[in-house]
């Protein structure tokens, strides 16, 4: 089975040093377009889809082996073993933060550092936790998803896009960008918004980033507060950009706020 | 709509973000998929979402979103539609589908689940058989190994032993002594190789009972077993601190470990060695294709400084009478690490650190 054809791997950049860039639930790694261009020059850009996402060969998807974040995080260590990869600095947005830390926990050799992007190790509230949902909002995600599925064959079509600002992101987006498959992505919702990772933190023995931002109602500050509470090696950067997407909506602080973290660490000599 | 979802007018511009005015499940959907389509592609039509009144009454809309950047700042134009009885019109289409769906789906499994009982019972079938054969083989070969081949050798040694004493005795030329010492020599190797072949090859008899073991306790049994000064393994973090299983070999395999990274020391740098456990998941199928499962799973790693083995050969140090250094010894440590750990349906790998040194990983399942 070709790993990089399932999951639509992409290799960019100039440099040596590698950054992996994992998107996160609802979307796929066009949702990096804003970041990477200023890592191009410097690093070697690994960037995918998950299967199910994107444009990933979705005949490869498994009930069993994704019906957990570890399959998640297989996909991801079997993309560094396809691509020999070794020291990676690994960009996680949203569930893909549980996911690289995950696979942090499994092959820690592989990983330089992790860079969390509003990560949360659990959704729903626990006693004791503030998760941000309860059971009852996870319900609805569900059918909101089925609702919406029913213009689905729209919702693909493509469209003429209006985007005077942005003219470079034309035709291509139109098709692909976070076109999901229905039922893989109900399955995602799943597993992502009910899974429970909190016992993971504490075994992360890899340098990390967290990024907060500011009114992030999928995971709020609380969430993020208790992620830099667990993970050992942590920094947290209190974003000023709001929202649960600053890679979309504040690239340049976001690209600022991941140069900062790296630059102590003198990857480029 | 104001009206509809109970608000004053004052009590929500300039003071409630649209995402709150959403229900839970709306809001994940709309920040995580629809936001995300709206920033790249500066439009989403016809999404699907549900409001939440003051009071907590769902308001469904059919909503249309453009981003502009007009006044020099991101505006977003939104345009909504109630659309309550349309929702509950295609609500109902929509469960009358997903029943039909899950009828179809569930029909679909069983078809498929009995067409996977009749291969796997085949399957099962031809396994069974060759494992007999296997089996038969094996207790041939340990006969071979344990007695047929070991009696010539035997002999060979007391022949060559009567040979030197009547060369000592009546003095025939000196080089003969040496060469019957070298024959002696030979054959004792070849013996000593025998044995340690024929109770690797019989190991799975001769397992002893699963018991509990401390981890720590276990790798103070083995560095105090080697009795080298210079083996001092230190234990940085235990996840776990207990293993359940086989405790005298597995403590051979800690020992087997340690005594090998201390084998291959480099001499420039004092002996290291670093144990850690921790509990983590992984896919309990190793040997079925395309089957997941992710279980519990107690890895225990062991790490040195020492001179390691290049990472293409990976694979091959855990091969029988596989020698990777000249001053390797039978070449079967390694091999015998790997059988007890498979015995306990773990597995164990191996992989060369980045500037120097190795670490040997050990994945047990973990048994409460």
């Amino acid at each position: 089975m070709d790993v990089l054809k399932r999951n639509n791997v992409n290799v960019i950049g100039k440099g040596t040093q590698v950054i992996m860039f994992a998107h996160g639930f609802g979307c796929d790694q066009v949702m990096w377009r804003f970041i990477t261009p200023a890592f191009e020059a410097d690093f070697r850009l690994v960037l995918f889809d998950y299967v199910g996402c994107g444009n990933s060969d979705t005949a490869q998807y498994n009930e069993d082996r994704y019906g957990s974040l570890q399959g998640y995080a297989q996909d991801v260590l079997e993309i560094c073993d396809a691509l020999n990869l070794e020291n990676v600095i690994f960009v996680g947005h949203s569930v893909s933060s549980m996911i690289g830390v995950i696979a942090s926990i499994q092959q820690p050799e592989l990983f330089r550092s992790l860079i969390l992007v509003c990560p949360s190790p659990c959704y729903i509230n626990k006693p004791g936790y503030t998760g941000g949902f309860e059971e009852k909002d996870l319900k609805e995600l569900m059918e909101v998803m089925e609702n919406n599925y029913v213009g689905w064959a729209s919702f693909l079509a493509p469209v003429v896009m209006k985007n005077t600002e942005r003219p470079e992101l034309t035709q291509e987006l139109e098709k692909s960008f976070c076109s999901m498959d229905k039922e893989i992505t109900g399955n995602f919702a799943k597993v992502t918004f009910f899974s429970d990772n909190r016992e993971d933190l504490p075994k992360v023995n890899v340098p990390s980033l967290i990024l907060q931002c500011t009114k992030d109602d999928i995971a709020s500050d609380k969430v993020g507060d208790f992620v830099h509470d667990k993970l050992r090696k942590s920094v947290m950067y209190h974003m000023k950009a709001t929202g649960h997407c600053p890679h979309m909506s504040h690239p340049a602080e976001t690209i600022k706020c991941i140069q900062q973290f790296l630059q102590p660490e003198d990857i480029l000599t | 709509m104001l009206h509809h979802l109970e608000y004053e007018e004052k009590d929500v511009i300039g003071q409630i973000r649209f995402e709150e005015l959403l229900t839970g499940g709306s809001r994940i959907f709309y920040k995580t998929h629809f936001l995300p389509m709206l920033m790249m592609q500066g439009n989403v039509d016809e999404m699907f979402l549900s409001m939440s009144s003051k009071s907590g009454k769902e308001y469904p809309v059919l909503m249309n979103m453009v981003l502009t950047n007009d006044l020099g700042m991101p505006i977003v134009n939104a345009v909504g539609l109630h659309m309550a009885k349309r929702n509950k019109y295609e609500k109902g289409i929509l469960e009358a589908k997903q029943a039909a769906e899950k009828a179809l789906k569930e029909n679909d499994l069983l078809l498929k689940m009995k067409a996977e009982l009749e291969r796997h019972q085949k399957l099962l079938e031809q396994q069974l058989r060759e494992l007999k054969r296997i089996n038969q083989e094996h207790v041939d070969f340990n006969k071979v190994l344990s007695h047929d081949m070991q009696e010539p050798l035997r002999k060979i040694q007391l022949f060559a032993g009567l040979l030197e004493g009547k060369t000592v005795k009546e003095g025939v030329g000196k080089e003969f002594g040496s060469y019957l010492k070298k024959l002696q020599g030979l054959s004792e190797y070849s013996r000593d190789l025998l044995m340690r072949l024929q109770r690797y090859h019989s190991l799975e008899n001769r397992m002893n009972e699963f018991t509990i073991g401390n981890l720590e306790e276990m790798t103070h049994a083995a560095t105090s077993k080697l009795n080298i000064p210079e083996i001092q393994p230190v234990l940085t973090h235990l996840g776990v601190k207990e293993v359940r299983g086989d405790i005298p070999r597995l403590t051979w395999v800690l020992r087997e470990l340690l005594s090998n990274a201390y084998q291959f020391r480099t001499e420039d740098k004092p002996l290291h060695i670093e144990i850690s456990s921790d509990l983590i998941k992984d896919n309990y199928y190793k040997a079925v294709q395309d089957a997941y499962r992710y279980t519990d799973f107690i890895q225990i790693r062991i790490k040195d400084n020492s001179k390691g083995f290049p990472n293409s050969d990976q694979d091959k140090i855990f091969g029988l009478l596989q020698k990777f250094h000249v001053e390797s010894g039978t070449g079967l440590g390694l091999a015998y690490c790997k059988k007890i750990v498979e015995l306990h349906y773990g597995h164990i790998l191996s992989k060369a650190i980045v500037g120097g040194g190795s670490q040997f990983t050990i994945l047990l399942p973990y048994i409460p």
